[in-house]
């Protein structure tokens, strides 16, 4: 598919093969990146966390302003007062799905309008401007390792070392297999004596851990922080980028290498867009009709599946 | 009114009272009513979203329905024509809208909250894509929420919210189609058992959720003149907090839709009284979200003391 | 060496006793056989001890040490091992890791992959498997994935090891296997005890055996000491009600079946139900009798042709084909016979709305006075019409779930298990409702596991057998023995 829309934009308009587009879509990749793979493990056990959008907001927002008030925290600081922060607010979350039984699209419908609205809370109509925010911590979106005419900007490599643990913890610990067996089959996961509780409550704080570290690279990436638009309909792209790289709605499996590419053919179709001259208002469209597109596919793949078990 | 829907009334008294001590102007009648004005269209959200809602099911996408609606119908219908045909047209476009949500439910047996997730993007999306940064202009009926019942200070649009509402509910209580609702929302598989077009009904109650949106589109049209496509950003919040406030159960069968009335007043004063009170609307979306958060987390709690009771051998 | 002794153990399902004061002891070298009819609680004593399910009273002993179980897990740590009838499994996980799930080997920083595929193998290597570790389960066959369940067993060490009609899913040659493993591990001093119907793999291959009957321990046989007849009788246990079906005048051809496919259940099946007869489908547990029912009934996809007088209802849906006059009472009532969470009111016209309203507009006296007049011809007790569904006994809850049925005024009725965990009074009274119901003319259709109940209801008998009609007996050439014999593919000149 990501091939499919590269063969498109470039047949419009060959400037798209360009390296400057490249460094566009590698800089656009991380915090989608980080927020996907904190989304994944949640939709493998079958469940959603729309939260995460606004607590990248406030977590973009309240680290900025930690920035601003101490301008010489060094920037491994705020990277650990992100996570934390975003733990926490996962914490939230997690205490609501897995103890207190809320589902989980409504506990994160209600902590998406919490969050956010704290965000403008802790804002005060305020917003952070690039001069607010330590240039050490600008300059990783800027600067990279380059690889012949493109650079592979720092941020990216950032989100990277979550994308590498969760792939680990997912194919190799004992958490990780047991979120798929979770996901798989919870009666016989219950039966086999996993502890399907902490399971849940662990995926959600992941989920928060990972849009905290997305909200520092957001800060990183734009230098600037509005609580009103930060982070708006990222859960939705994050959403969209698992869903397409091949994680079944119906939980119990899935990839953190396919949400990798689901989240390069997202920031390929964002920037392709706007490469076509195609303007900005299209975006919301392309987002829902991607998360359509891959849902039909999931629904079609289910359908295919149970009727040649059926033949069998 | 069941001893469920006195909840949300009790909580609106008291909202009441403190939204009193706060502004004296508060407690106006017609300002009050007037205000009224504003939580239509969440008011009919919420009436097609407790039909939804009982069904054991989920609409995440009726805001983004609204809108779009109002921006089909401000694109294609001229100021000449004929009320009846607007409405019609809002109503059938909203219905269709919500047919999609449920054929992928029931078809492509997608969950719900995914499915109306992707819709409430892409609905909202062919709408901003279509108007742009720009706004229709609103073709016919503008300023209903001006018009008074008589020389009262009731306006009209609220007036309609509750005979619909009325009508809903009677559906809901009192009809084949409403049994059948709360018997999916129950259990599925029991009622597919019994006999009963499980998938017709999931279909039926997206489709109403839909033209209660259709519905909700005239009146926001015709009170705002305009229309953008940021128009109604949350207002699927209110409605999902105003049904499950109201004592309908997150996870189906049981529901009233004198409790979701009762909880969108609520809903509707407590925003009112923190608007008086200075609090900022973004702010507002957030008390709404715990309130929804609260409410389904008490719903739980009794659940639980209710399956603690003995049951009789 | 290990041992289990229960004693006294007592089990009950919402208010229902489905296992009385048992005794029961596994001792190490034994091949031990829990068998009994359908119903007489031959899991529910397994699962008991087991940890699956609480039992309400009684003790089990491992070793002569007092335990209690609050879960499998705890049943699992303490050694005594239940293998399922369907495995259970995660189809995305490895086969090394299903064997080893629920206590991966760990080392410092995580899995230790090595140990969790060395474990697996050699576990499978103990009962002569020889599957890829490194596989996911999903590839796996049913023998595999049976065999990689045993395997997790022995991988926590299981000593006492309860197999739930195991073998019921399993062609001859593999459950021959799996007879063999339980053999080795008795041979290792592993207690074993084997729930299951086949009376042919009782005589061969068990030690002892305990024979339930309505929950109920009723005998406790050596090996040699008795012939596959003694074991029927003692089954059976009670002579054979007297009660005889109801005076035979069949009608027209209500529901005709013919070679009736589903996949995976049921093969080529064939047979035809007449106006104002009972049919039984009798045979095992997993004979494929549920699923032609739900066939019939519109609720799986099949092939082959079903007609309901005279007509092929295949493109007609579950909801159209009640409206032609077929209903149906699951054998789940919980779960697929009614809304427990509902009034008695609303369960009973759930499937006769159409009946009790006006253009649509719910008839709440009618349905109120139906309801009430259904249930004082069924000797329902309760407290008021609006009294939720749960809370009745399972006999009453049964009736409810009779009432919805009748009151879509069927012209056929089909009853899956009508009297399973409901009490005598209402067995009984279920009984005379479907004899009357034949007298005014209805067809019926039972799936039943109670041969008493078979016996005395049925005209005719059609026996099921792994998904195929084994035979078909006239009420009058049928006897229990006859019938056990079919279902079991024992040799019926052996039972009688």
């Amino acid at each position: 598919m990501t091939v499919l829309v590269v063969v498109a934009a470039t047949a419009r308009d060959p400037r798209f093969l360009s390296p400057q587009t490249l460094d566009s879509v590698l800089l656009w990749l991380p915090v989608l990146l980080v927020v996907a793979l904190g989304q994944m493990p949640v939709i493998v056990t079958k469940g959603i966390d729309i939260s995460v959008g606004s607590t990248v907001g406030l977590v973009a927002f309240s680290v900025g302003l930690i920035g601003k008030v101490n301008p010489s925290l060094p920037v491994p600081v705020l990277f650990a007062s992100g996570l934390a922060l975003g733990a926490l607010l996962g914490s939230l979350n997690a205490v609501l799905v897995a103890i207190a039984k809320v589902p989980p699209v409504v506990t994160t419908i209600g902590t998406l309008t919490a969050f956010r609205g704290m965000a403008f809370l802790v804002a005060q109509g305020k917003q952070i401007d690039t001069n607010n925010v330590a240039t050490a911590l600008t300059d990783l979106g800027r600067n990279g390792v380059h690889l012949g005419p493109i650079t592979v900007n720092w941020l990216l490599w950032l989100a990277f070392i979550p994308g590498a643990l969760l792939a680990w913890v997912l194919a190799r610990s004992a958490i990780g297999r047991t979120v798929y067996a979770v996901g798989g089959n919870p009666v016989a996961a219950a039966l086999r004596g996993m502890d399907v509780k902490r399971i849940l409550f662990s995926v959600y704080i992941w989920s928060g851990a990972c849009a905290g570290l997305a909200g520092v690279l957001y800060l990183g990436r734009y230098g600037f922080v509005s609580a009103a638009s930060a982070g708006v309909n990222l859960e939705l792209n994050a959403i969209a980028a698992v869903v397409v790289g091949g994680v079944p709605v119906s939980g119990g499996s899935g990839s953190v290498l396919g949400v990798l590419a689901g989240c390069v053919l997202l920031a390929v179709v964002n920037v392709g867009l706007s490469v076509l001259g195609i303007a900005a208002d299209w975006q919301l469209l392309a987002y829902g009709a991607v998360v359509m597109a891959a849902l039909l596919v999931d629904a079609v793949g289910r359908r295919a599946k149970e009727s040649s078990v059926v033949a069998a | 009114m069941s001893r469920r829907d006195l909840v949300p009334v009790g909580l609106l008294a008291i909202v009441l009272f403190v939204g009193s001590r706060l502004s004296a102007r508060f407690l106006d009648a017609p300002y009050l009513l007037d205000t009224l004005n504003l939580y239509v269209e969440a008011g009919l959200l919420a009436t097609g979203m407790t039909f939804v809602i009982v069904c054991g099911e989920i609409d995440l996408s009726v805001a983004s329905t609204t809108v779009l609606v109002a921006c089909v119908v401000s694109k294609f219908l001229g100021p000449e024509t004929n009320p009846v045909v607007l409405v019609a047209m809002s109503v059938a476009i909203g219905s269709l809208l919500g047919l999609v949500n449920g054929a992928l439910v029931t078809i492509g047996r997608v969950p719900s909250f995914l499915a109306t997730l992707a819709t409430m993007a892409t609905y909202r999306g062919v709408a901003q894509a279509w108007l742009g940064p720009f706004s229709a202009k609103w073709p016919v009926m503008k300023g209903l929420d001006r018009a008074h019942l008589g020389n009262s200070p009731v306006p009209w649009p609220p007036v309609i919210w509750l005979l619909v509402a009325g009508a809903a509910g009677l559906v809901l209580h009192r009809t084949v189609f409403g049994r059948q609702v709360a018997a999916v929302g129950t259990n599925a598989i029991a009622s597919r058992f019994s006999g009963l077009p499980v998938e017709r009904t999931q279909l039926a109650v997206f489709a109403l959720s839909g033209a209660m949106a259709g519905l909700a589109a005239v009146f926001l049209g015709s009170r705002l003149g305009v229309v953008r496509h940021d128009l109604g950003r949350g207002l699927e919040l209110d409605a999902i907090t105003a049904v499950v406030v109201g004592g309908t159960s997150i996870l189906g069968g049981q529901g009233s839709m004198a409790g979701t009335v009762a909880a969108l007043l609520l809903v509707a004063a407590a925003k009112t009284a923190m608007g008086v009170a200075g609090v900022k609307p973004e702010v507002q979306v957030t008390v709404v979200g715990v309130l929804l958060v609260l409410a389904v987390l008490a719903g739980n709690m009794a659940g639980l003391a209710r399956r603690k009771a003995p049951t009789q051998a | 060496m290990s041992s289990l002794t229960a004693r006294g153990l007592t089990v009950a399902y919402g208010g229902v006793e489905v296992l009385g004061s048992v005794d029961l002891d596994l001792r190490p070298g034994e091949l031990r056989a829990i068998v009994g009819e359908n119903g007489a609680g031959k899991s529910s004593l397994a699962k008991a001890c087991s940890g699956v399910v609480r039992p309400v009273a009684g003790v089990i002993e491992i070793d002569g040490q007092a335990r209690f179980f609050a879960n499998p897990r705890e049943a699992l740590d303490a050694g005594v091992c239940l293998v399922h009838q369907e495995p259970l499994g995660f189809d995305d996980l490895s086969v090394g890791e299903n064997v080893c799930a629920g206590a991966w080997p760990r080392k410092s920083g995580g899995i230790d992959w090595k140990q969790v595929h060395n474990q697996a193998a050699a576990c499978l290597q103990r009962i002569q498997f020889d599957i890829d570790t490194r596989r996911r389960l999903a590839s796996l066959s049913a023998a595999e994935r049976q065999a990689v369940e045993l395997a997790h067993g022995l991988a926590r060490g299981a000593r006492v090891w309860f197999f739930d009609e195991t073998s019921a899913a399993l062609t001859p040659t593999e459950s021959a296997r799996l007879f063999a493993v339980m053999r080795q591990l008795a041979a290792e001093g592993c207690a074993v005890g084997f729930v299951t119907h086949h009376l042919q793999e009782v005589v061969e291959h068990a030690d002892v055996i305990t024979v339930l009957r309505d929950g109920k321990l009723v005998g406790v046989l050596d090996k040699g000491s008795f012939t596959q007849a003694d074991l029927v009788k003692l089954m059976v246990g009670r002579s054979v009600e007297l009660d005889s079906p109801s005076a035979h005048k069949p009608g027209e051809t209500v529901l005709r079946v013919r070679l009736l496919c589903v996949p995976g259940a049921v093969q080529d099946v064939s047979f035809e139900v007449k106006a104002g007869e009972v049919v039984a489908l009798a045979g095992l547990v997993g004979a494929g009798r549920t699923d032609v029912a739900q066939a019939v009934c519109g609720l799986s996809r099949y092939r082959g042709e079903v007609e309901v007088c005279g007509q092929d209802v295949r493109r007609r849906s579950a909801a159209a084909r009640w409206r032609e006059g077929l209903a149906l009472v699951p054998e789940d009532r919980q779960h697929q016979g009614l809304l427990l969470p509902l009034s008695i009111c609303t369960n009973a016209t759930l499937a006769s709305l159409g009946t009790f309203s006006k253009v649509g507009w719910l008839d709440n006296i009618g349905i109120r006075s139906a309801t009430v007049e259904k249930g004082k011809e069924l000797g329902l007790v309760y407290q008021s019409p609006d009294q939720e569904v749960r809370l009745l006994s399972g006999g009453n809850q049964q009736k409810v779930a009779l009432a919805k049925a009748l009151l879509a005024k069927p012209k056929l009725l089909v009853l899956d298990e009508p009297t399973r965990g409901v009490d005598i009074g209402a067995k009984y009274d279920v009984h005379t409702l479907v004899r009357q119901l034949a007298d005014q003319g209805v067809a019926i259709l039972m799936v039943s596991s109670d041969l008493p109940e078979v016996m005395a209801l049925a005209h005719r008998i059609v026996v099921m057998r792994k998904g195929t009609v084994a035979a078909e007996f006239a009420h009058q050439d049928a006897t229990p023995e006859k019938i056990i014999a079919a279902a079991s593919g024992g040799d019926s000149a052996l039972a009688s």
